[in-house]
């Protein structure tokens, strides 16, 4: 049962990296270690808890709605609000990774609405949820392709330094509307958006197949939905804990649960029972020599998948 | 002309061609689209070839080509002593011409009348500068109160003022702007004078002559007409006696600068030495005699090196001779500041795509401030360790410099790689 899902969810893996990244020209100087090369045994080959992991991801957990990150978590970013946008602070590298996730969020969204990918304002009028928005990073950028956006955190110092941001730019104060509540609420309030945006939140949350299962229904048929997040191997171990956060100091320490991360089998079997299907995939990469991100086919760090919401099953089973 | 530059590369290219521009300037509106007829200006730029294709993606080339501006296809350097000589030519890079000589007036009327096309959401300002500049400081951290990405604010001289999420600084070497944000220069005054003419010569060429002469270099280029521009770098007190003399007696100067002293022997420590392909062997070219200054009388100008030790601030960049003035030897000095404007170009655009604010301090220290830098210093380098290299000398350093210019001229290897650079590759 559990051997079919994992077989299924290569392939449809490696279908979406095919369309994702063939087309892909961004300034990026793709590796040869595409998609192809995620064998099933990076998922047990990484370290042994991986399997129990995939277990616990899988297993819907009922007794509790609530997608929500732990309060530890909230606090975690609370404590850091002041510096989201100091260039030289503790979220530096998020900021310097949110460049290169808007080009993949530009063109991969663009391509599920069917939106002109060269247009320098393409989500013009189209209401776009931001969920997790910390100190704002992707929200302005996005309000500033066009988007009408809702920007929404837990963490409520969070979301004052990212109103208080976005304040100063009059050419934004109008279009991001940033609110201190949780998925659910939005939800709960009926509320659909033509994209939905989960930028390195569902490493965060207690729950994330509940929590994939409420951007679904977040957004409308058709919609696009994205996240972003860092892949459970030994190297993003290496990487986003020994290296990041304990040796440069690059990210606050405490800021990453490295049993929470998921492998990008992971998110594509959390999405199981929920409409969303994958529609494209890609790594980030630092390159060394230009200290820039740039989008690559290495998934086993940092990466960022769309998804596209599948109308119900009766509707005709269509990609625009 | 930098900004001008600017302003119409930012037009031109798809990403950028919708952000608002505001452009100012002191002076009065020059003639825009300037007839090419007359005398040339004193004031003229070696256009590189890298340079054109900023101008053409601009879409000013068509007004700037021959024969409103010339081309050359040779250029040969010497010096006095006459213990060596160099030679390019651009068929070597299989080009048809190593650069162009155009009036400043000339580039700076194009690119006006480009930004006055109707339709073009560009405002223009004349016989107005900036009084007072407030930027965002550096750090962004910070809840209370006024948060780190407010907006530049200018307060205008006429006393209007203007927001915007980037200013830049293209007001020349010497640079209101640039104290405005209180970035500071390092440099020196070279002691020496540039004096600008316009000269007839005997017959037509299209050479870039370049003699280095006890006092500095001589530049003779062919301008269009079939005139020459000199461009002469000299002490001070020998500019203002050139600068003062009649036509006929600055053009019997110049003919004793660039045929006088010695000719260019093969050098005979190099005699042994043969370099693959043509090298040395090309004949010595004695350059066309001048017969009279035209048009305007001579002017000279101070010379300074000064570069800025940073060209960006939160929402403000520096571009052209306001960053990095040079000496005008290899006449790189537009050329620099069309390169930055190359480079902020694409850097703005890249923000556009990625809606990225345009004048956040990060994007323009990585993406403009690090690779112009880098660049501008280096030719700077080389600018300067050339000109020194041409400073007085006797016995056996000119002898080595003599041996200098010959073995480069034997070997084509070494020598197109000097010449890609003067080029602007
Ligand atoms: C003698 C001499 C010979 C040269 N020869 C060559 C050559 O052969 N080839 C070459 O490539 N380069 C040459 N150069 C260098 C070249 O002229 C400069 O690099 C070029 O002009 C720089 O352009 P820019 O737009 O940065 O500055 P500028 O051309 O100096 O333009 C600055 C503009 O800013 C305006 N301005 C200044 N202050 C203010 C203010 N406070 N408020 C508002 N507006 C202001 C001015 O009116 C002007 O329009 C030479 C320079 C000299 C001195």
């Amino acid at each position: 049962m559990r051997g079919q899902a994992l077989r299924q969810c290569h392939k449809l893996l490696a279908a979406a990296n095919k369309e994702a990244l063939l087309p892909c020209q961004t300034r990026s100087a793709t590796s040869t270690a595409g998609l192809e090369a995620i064998q099933p045994t990076t998922l047990t080959g990484s370290l042994s808890r991986d399997t129990h992991d995939t277990q616990r991801s899988l297993s819907h957990r009922s007794a509790s709605t609530s997608a929500a990150s732990t309060p530890e978590e909230i606090a975690k970013f609370s404590s850091l609000a002041n510096e989201w946008w100091d260039p030289k602070g503790p979220f530096a590298p998020l900021q310097s990774m949110a460049p290169v996730r808007m080009l993949f969020i530009r063109r991969a969204v663009c391509q599920c609405l069917g939106l002109p990918e060269h247009s320098v304002r393409p989500f013009e009028g189209k209401k776009v949820l931001d969920v997790g928005c910390g100190g704002g990073f992707l929200s302005e950028s996005l309000a500033r392709l066009g988007a009408d956006v809702t920007g929404i955190d837990l963490s409520k110092e969070s979301i004052g330094a990212a109103k208080a941001h976005a304040a100063a730019d009059p050419g934004l104060k109008s279009s991001i509307q940033y609110r201190h509540c949780s998925a659910e609420e939005v939800l709960h309030e009926g509320k659909a958006f033509d994209a939905v945006i989960a930028s390195e939140v569902v490493e965060h949350v207690s729950d994330p197949a509940g929590f994939c299962s409420i951007l679904s229904k977040l957004s409308k048929d058709g919609a696009a939905v994205v996240l972003s997040t860092l892949s459970r191997t030994a190297r993003s171990y290496a990487a986003a804990i020994l290296f990041a956060e304990m040796i440069s100091g690059m990210i606050p320490r405490g800021t990453h649960d490295w049993e929470k991360f998921l492998t990008p089998e992971d998110l594509v079997l959390l999405m199981e029972g929920t409409q969303l299907s994958l529609q494209q995939i890609a790594g980030m990469s630092l390159d060394l020599q230009s200290r820039q991100w740039q989008l690559s086919q290495d998934l086993d760090v940092n990466y960022i998948a769309c998804f596209q919401k599948q109308a119900p099953p009766e509707a005709p089973h269509s990609r625009k | 002309m930098v900004g001008a530059a600017l302003a119409q590369a930012l037009r031109s290219n798809p990403w950028t061609s919708e952000l608002r521009l505001v452009l100012l300037d002191r002076q009065g509106q020059p003639e825009a689209g300037r007839s090419w007829q007359g005398p040339p200006e004193l004031r003229v730029s070696t256009v590189t070839p890298a340079s054109v294709a900023l101008l053409q993606q601009a879409q000013v080339w068509t007004d700037l080509q021959p024969p409103r501006s010339a081309g050359f296809n040779r250029m040969q350097v010497w010096d006095w002593a006459g213990s060596g000589y160099i030679q390019y030519s651009a068929s070597e890079v299989g080009l048809q011409h190593m650069g162009y000589v155009v009036e400043n007036s000339m580039i700076q009327g194009a690119l006006l009348k480009q930004l006055l096309q109707p339709g073009n959401t560009a405002k223009l300002m004349f016989k107005e500068s900036v009084s007072q500049m407030t930027l965002p400081p550096y750090s962004q951290s910070g809840l209370n109160g006024q948060s780190g990405n407010a907006l530049a604010s200018l307060q205008l001289e006429s006393g209007r003022q203007v927001r915007a999420r980037l200013v830049v600084g293209a007001d020349g070497a010497q640079s209101h702007m640039r104290s405005l944000a209180c970035l500071r220069t390092s440099g020196w005054a070279y002691g020496q004078h540039g004096v600008v003419a316009t000269v007839r010569t005997d017959v037509p060429h299209s050479t870039a002559w370049q003699r280095f002469l006890p006092r500095g270099p001589l530049a003779l280029l062919p301008v269009r007409d079939g005139l020459s521009s000199v461009v002469w770098t000299t002490s001070p007190r020998h500019a203002r006696e050139l600068t003062s003399a009649s036509p006929l007696a600055f053009a019997l100067a110049v003919n004793q600068a660039l045929s006088g002293g010695a000719t260019p022997a093969r050098n005979p420590l190099l005699a042994g030495v043969r370099g693959p392909g043509q090298g040395s062997e090309r004949p010595f070219h004695a350059p066309p005699q001048v017969v009279e200054s035209v048009g305007p009388s001579p002017r000279s100008f101070p010379l300074h090196l000064r570069h800025a030790g940073r060209y960006v601030r939160p929402r403000f960049a520096l571009v052209g001779d306001a960053a990095h003035a040079v000496h005008p030897l290899a006449g790189q000095g537009v050329n620099l500041g069309f390169g930055d404007v190359g480079a902020l170009v694409s850097t703005l655009a890249h923000a556009v795509e990625a809606g990225r604010d345009i004048g956040e301090l990060t994007l323009l220290e990585e993406m403009y401030e690090r690779p112009r830098q880098r660049a501008n210093v280096s030719m700077m380098a080389a600018l300067d360790a050339l000109k020194r290299v041409f400073v007085p000398q006797t016995g056996l350093l000119a002898t080595a410099r003599g041996l200098g210019l010959d073995a480069l001229n034997a070997f084509p290897l070494a020598k197109n790689r000097v010449m890609m650079y003067a080029m602007g590759e």
